[in-house]
């Protein structure tokens, strides 16, 4: 029995979807690295990251309907895609570790911030020079 | 590197990339079901990311807390 089948299309936009995450990791690391190319694309769309925007979609809507076209991507066994897609987006700046640090921090801060105004200092407001 | 921004960018490839998905018979093709379950699951992972970075806070509001 054959193994179920991606069509063209969809075979051919979770490629290019893979292909432009990629991409887009590298020129964000590219822009930091090297301020004039920042600039350069500050210049085009009045952000930078208006400019990345509008390249990725152009890029996945390009990349994917020559995918498509060409049926290159349909050759590809759908299981491969779709471990291919998640390495793409996973692998965007050990996302998994970030999300998990920037949960705790905002929590811890807002758990201070709680902590600070429940327990707030016993000294009058004169002691404090500081202030 | 400005984290967020890059978070953002993959929920809105991946947004684009379900409904193509969608148009496959899902019930039939068990790949296609692996494929949106993956992308859904990944969308839903990126937002919560997102919505774990917070904003910006300036700093002096920062010290107030």
């Amino acid at each position: 029995m054959d193994s179920p089948k991606l069509t063209p299309a969809t075979s051919g936009f979770v490629l290019a979807a893979a292909i432009t995450m990629l991409i887009s990791t590298a020129l964000s690391c590219a822009k930091d690295a090297y301020a004039p190319l920042k600039d350069a694309m500050k210049s085009l769309a009045g952000h930078d990251w208006t400019t990345q925007g509008l390249i990725d979609l152009a890029r996945f809507l390009g990349l994917g309907v020559i995918f498509m076209k060409t049926r290159f991507a349909e050759k590809i066994d759908p299981n491969r895609l779709i471990a291919g897609l998640i390495g793409a987006v996973g692998g965007r700046g050990d996302r998994p570790c970030f999300l998990v640090c920037a949960i705790l921090s905002e929590q811890s801060a807002r758990l201070t911030g709680r902590l600070r105004r429940t327990y707030s200092s016993p000294l009058p407001s004169w002691c404090c020079i500081s202030r | 590197m400005e984290t967020k921004e890059h978070l953002f960018l993959v929920t809105g490839i991946l947004a684009l990339l379900l409904p193509i998905a969608a148009r496959e018979k899902l019930y039939f093709n068990s790949a296609a079901r692996n494929l949106v379950l993956a992308v859904a699951g990944l969308i839903a992972i990126t937002g919560l990311a997102v919505e774990g970075a917070g904003g910006d806070r300036p700093r002096s509001e920062s010290r107030a807390l």
